[in-house]
Parts: C-alpha cells; structure tokens; sequence
C-alpha cells in the first residue's frame, strides 16, 4: 500500500464517496456460502422417505381394513343377488340411493333382515324341508350368540316365537356350529321350516360358517363377525434377481472440517478446494445377487426380506510416484502413513479400483400400481442393513494429494436404502420382472470423523422371478 | 408483570441488543471455532460494503454477487490466517479485492480490456445515470470505465496500492498501470462533468478547485 499523504483531492473524493457506498446481497449468496462452509446438510432424505412410505403403507394396510360393517352388507348383497336373481336387480338400485349411515344402521339392518326372513318365508317351498332328512335334523341354537333361541322338537313353536322376537341380529354374531351330517338349512327359511316340523323331531339350525360368507355362498341378514386373518401360506413368495449395476460414489467434502483437523498441511490453494474438484473417478460395473420371501398383506402391497450380495466398485485416476508419507486428518486424530499413490501427478498414470463385498438383509414393501391381465407395474423400496468385508479401499489424504491404505476407518456396517421400479408378466408358475433399481449408501464409507464424506451409488436394471409358495 | 406480547417484544429486543453488541472480536472467535452465528453476523456486517467493492469492479450484479461469495468463503476458511495486525475489515477487504482480481482474470475479463485504446470514444449519455445520492452515481460513473480503466483506477485511488504492487497483481508493466491510471482518471473526470456532478474547471483552474467550489 502506498502512504495516504500521496493522495490528491481526486482520490480523496473518490474514496469519500464510494466508502458511503453500500450494496444489499440477495439472500441466496448466504445460504450458497453456508452451503460451501458446513457442506450440505446432511438430511437423509432418501433414507427417511423410504421409511414414511413404507410405514404409511404397512400401517395402512394392516389398520385400515375396510370396514366390516361395509364387507357384511356387501357379502349379504351379493348372496342375496345370487339366491334371487330376480330380486337383486331391483333393490340394486336402492342399494346405491342409500347412504353409508343408512347401510350400517344398526336398527335398518334389523328391518332388512327381517324383511328379508318374511321374503323367504313366503317364497320358499315348504316341501324343501319337509323331507324326512331335514325333518330328523336336530335344532340347535345356541343362547349366548343367538339371544336364547334354543329349539327342540317339542317346543317348535316357542322357538318360532322367539326367533321372530330377535331384535337385533347384529348383536349376535354367528357361533358356527359344526355340521352333524346334517343338511344345511338356510337360517331365513328357518321360521318356514319349523312351522312345519313334526312336533316330536329335533333339527339343527346349521349357520354358514366364516369362509362360506366370505365366497358369499350364503345370504347373511346380520352382523357376521369374522375371524381375523390367519397367516395364510397361500401369500408366501420365493423371489430370485440379479442386478448388473454401475455403482460410484458422492463425496461431500466438510471443508471445515478438514481444515479445522488436528493435522492441516501446509499452506496450498489445494487445502481450500473441494474434493469433489480435484479427483477424477469413473464408475465401474458392479452387480447384485440375492433371494428373498414375500408375503402379500393385499392385492396390492407384499412385504418383502431376504439376502442379498453386492459386488460394488469404482475406478480412481491416480498416478504412480516414489513412496511419501501422508497424513489422514481425523478430527481432533490423525495418522500418518505411506502412499505410493498421487492424486495430483506422478511418473504414470494408474487406474485404483475401490471395490466392496457386501452382505444385506433387505426389508421392504413392494406395491403393485397397475395390473393389466399378465403384466403388472410396481415400485418397490427397502432397507438394507448392510456388512462390508474383504475391504481395501484408496483414502484421499487430508491435502487431497495422495490416495492411502483406508481400510483401517472403514465401516463395517451400513445401510444402505433401494428403490426401485419394474415391470413383470406371468408365464406359467413364474412371474418374470424387469426394471431399473438405484441403490444408495446412507451412511459414509468411512468412520465421522474422516472429512471426506463417501456415499455409495449404484444405477442397476434388476431382473428377477418370483413364485408363489403352495 | 409483563404480557406475553410485550415480553417478546423484550426478547427481541435483546436479540438485537446483543448482536448489535457483539464485538469484532468475539465475531473472530465465534468464526474461528466455525460458529455459523458468528458467520453469519460477519457476513451481515460487512457484506453490504464489499459487495460495493466487488460492484464496482464487475460488470454486472451477478459478477459481483458470485465475487462475494467467493470472498466470503475465502475470509471464513482463512479467518485463521489474520493476525491482528490491522484492521479486521482491512484484511476482509483486501481478500475480497483480490478475489475480485482473480475473478477478473479467472474469465479474462480483466485481460481483453486491459488496453482499450477506445475508451476515449466512450459515449456517456446523461440519462444512463439516474439522479440517486451523490454516492451512488459516482460509483455508477466509475463502472462507465472499461475494464482495465476502472480496475486499475479502484486499485490505485480507492484501494490505495501503489503502481507496483497493481503491476504484480495485474501482471502487467508498473508503466502501463501508470498510463491506464492516467487515463482512466481523466475520463472519470470527463464523465462526472458530464453528468454534472462536478463542474467543469476553468481553463486555468484544476479539478480540485472546481471541488472546493461546490
């Protein structure tokens, strides 16, 4: 700087003026230095995201279950149609007129049903239970579910009192009683039925029993209760799939950080770059083996586990030279070691290859979004707790001019989140699937206390089969 | 007792009282153990100012907006390197100027312009400046300058570096930093007259006293 006394009058204007001078950043400038400054902010975004949807869905479709009310007059609905064709078709109509409200009304539930028992009475044909067989049938009801409705052969007519007396049938969940060898009757022909028993016969009134409901075998005027899903072997799945993938990596530099380290080398411009600037990778082929087992929570969602094995690598343009020390800053810790590996020149170029063995377990959920006929489009995400073995990565060191042994602050665990989106087609007892994957290392490769973050990519195209396990 | 509204009011206040408060030196300290409150007041605090620096060496908002931001990473990753030796806001200064200079050279703005012999066609209209604060149209007549003009003239009047030190800067001869100085001085001058911030000397009259007598 040249001394002040030599300024003219010109440049003590100018200077006068200009100091006086301010300009406003725009906001951005801030956040872009904050940025450069504490790095990104470390959100793991793919890995929560992953994490929402597969909660909201396993949630969603282990807690909302339609409601039962609903699936009851639906399933009597469709019985009602398929037993009496010719009335389905017109209280169709009305079906749709009524609210939600009114179809789960408990007390319009009684008077339809009742309607409905009055409706058979007078349609069905007295001669159908008037057979010796049905007439040797034992009736039995049972109290507790059916408000005492206990008939015998000598009581017929307190029985048909009684059953005519039922207030309310959505209280009274159907105890399913077991078939003797009996014929089945119809519980709304039963009123005719009896009316027409020889005073000294038993019958047993036999209920349709949960499943038979459930393939709406049977008109049911009532509340039926059903029993919980069963864990059914019928929604097992055995997958296979194999994933050729180009995998790399993402360095997020915490420049801060390394400058800030124990261990800070000489003063070069070089300190001050990112990392990302000054290496020069290129990605390798990587690939991905596994099976696992699916269990279909619906049509739509099928929650997935299995094992899997992962070959992911990358390839580092470095330089042969002469062994020299470096130093791999880690915070507060540092340690020194030998390289005979440059990032920045060298006698000779040469190709590192980072290359990892993994093992994971991944979990997950796959949902189907179209199906058309044989061919059907889902997504799929999961987690992946993932061990890394047989591992001998290149480190950058903390000047970001040598590439050293670090294998010693590698992790050994992981995890790692996939997503992915396919196609597939069944053919025979196989169903064949095909579509893009991307997989992502939420963790970095070395321990937090190494500067340099790594995070692991692979872009792959999964092909897979999938068959159902009778 | 205070209400809820006047309590936060009180906060606030004490907020700001305590930034407004906060001294240069625990800003140093808070950036040099990488406190980003401490970042950010620096950069509240001297922002406006050097980005009048950068404004006046770019050529447009932009430019100017990506040389501090450029500045600003160095003065936070380097805060280590200030030695107490002169004024804080010197040492941000001088980082940002050379940023600037590097910006200029790092896009050879710097070096197409450097020797416009052209620039003494320069065609300045009145109305290209608008009738702001005195300050402000100054600073606007210096961005009227070529380059290379204005570069050395920022360096050399407003800056205060000798002609050797713009010569290593610029990498160019001590002699043609002079001569662009000259020059741009005497353009400068031709375009505030124009503009009628200062008024024209008489003949025998320097600059100067036409200065003083306004």
């Amino acid at each position: 700087m040249r001394n002040p006394l030599y300024n003219d009058d010109f440049e003590h204007y100018l200077q006068k003026q200009v100091n006086q001078h301010r300009v406003y950043p725009s906001d951005h400038i801030w956040r872009n230095i904050q940025q450069e400054i504490h790095g990104y902010r470390r959100w793991p975004a793919l890995t929560f995201t992953a994490i929402t949807i597969i909660s909201l869905l396993v949630a969603g479709t282990l807690l909302i279950k339609p409601e039962t009310k609903l699936k009851t007059i639906e399933e009597y609905t469709i019985a009602k149609a398929k037993t009496n064709p010719a009335q389905a078709s017109k209280p169709a109509e009305q079906n749709y007129e009524e609210s939600i409200e009114d179809r789960v009304s408990t007390n319009k539930l009684t008077e339809k049903t009742i309607a409905a028992v009055k409706t058979k009475l007078l349609n069905n044909s007295i001669a159908t239970l008037s057979t010796p067989q049905v007439a040797a049938n034992k009736m039995v009801v049972d109290d507790a579910h059916l408000n005492a409705v206990t008939v015998q052969s000598n009581k017929v007519a307190d029985a048909k009192d009684k059953i005519a007396g039922i207030t309310n049938l959505n209280a009274a969940p159907l105890d399913l009683l077991t078939p003797k060898n009996n014929r089945t009757v119809d519980f709304s022909v039963f009123n005719s039925a009896a009316s027409k028993l020889d005073n000294k016969q038993d019958i047993q009134l036999n209920l349709p029993d949960g499943h038979s409901l459930l393939k709406g075998d049977y008109p049911v005027p009532g509340k039926i209760k059903l029993n919980k899903p069963k864990f059914n072997s019928d929604r097992l799945s055995f997958q296979f799939y194999i994933t050729p993938s180009s995998s790399f990596r993402k360095l997020v530099d915490d420049k801060a950080a390394r400058i800030n380290s124990s261990y800070f080398p000489s003063n070069s411009s070089i300190n001050f770059a990112d990392a990302n600037q000054v290496v020069r990778q290129k990605p390798a082929m990587g690939i991905e083996l596994g099976f696992g087992v699916g269990y279909s929570l619906s049509d739509k969602f099928t929650l997935k586990t299995g094992l899997q094995f992962n070959i992911r690598q990358y390839n580092i343009e470095a330089y042969n030279r002469n062994y020299e020390p470096t130093t791999i800053g880690l915070g507060s810790d540092s340690y020194n070691t030998i390289s005979s590996y440059g990032n920045l020149g060298g006698s000779s170029p040469v190709t590192l290859r980072n290359k990892n063995y993994e093992i994971s377990i991944p979990v997950g959920l796959d949902y189907k979004i179209l199906n058309a006929g044989n061919v059907s489009w889902n997504v799929a995400a999961a987690l992946q707790p993932t061990y890394i073995f047989d591992k001998e990565p290149f480190l950058l060191s903390s000047d970001l001019k040598s590439y050293a042994d670090g294998s010693s602050i590698m992790r050994k665990w992981n995890l790692n989140t996939s997503l992915e989106t396919y196609l597939s087609i069944q053919a025979g007892d196989y169903r064949w699937q095909i579509g893009p994957q991307f997989r992502y290392q939420n963790l970095p490769t070395y321990n937090s206390k190494y500067p340099i973050k790594e995070h692991l990519l692979d872009y792959g195209i999964k092909i897979g089969f999938t068959r159902r396990i009778n | 007792m205070l209400s809820a509204a006047e309590l936060k009011k009180y906060c606030l206040f004490l907020g700001v009282l305590q930034k407004t408060l906060m001294t240069e030196e625990a800003l140093i300290y808070g950036c040099l153990h990488n406190d980003p409150s401490a970042q950010r007041e620096l950069y509240n605090r001297y922002s406006p100012k050097m980005l009048s620096v950068c404004y006046r060496y770019a050529q447009n908002r932009e430019d100017a907006e990506d040389m501090l931001q450029e500045g600003f990473i160095k003065v936070f990753t380097q805060i280590n390197t200030f030695q107490n030796k002169g004024a804080f806001e010197g040492w941000i200064r001088r980082i940002i100027v050379h940023t600037c200079i590097n910006f200029l050279k790092k896009y050879k703005k710097f070096n197409e312009s450097v020797d416009l012999d052209h620039a003494g066609y320069l065609q300045v209209k009145e109305e290209t400046i608008p009738s702001l604060m005195q300050a402000k149209q100054v600073v606007e007549c210096i961005r009227l300058l070529p380059v290379g003009y204005k570069t050395v003239l920022n360096l050399y009047a407003i800056e205060g570096y000798s002609h050797k030190e713009i010569a290593d800067m610029l990498e160019i001869e001590e002699s043609t930093s002079r001569s662009q100085y000259t020059r741009a001085k005497a353009m400068l001058e031709a375009i505030l007259i124009k503009k009628k911030i200062l008024e024209k000397p008489e003949t025998e009259l320097t600059w100067s006293v036409a200065l003083k007598n306004r």
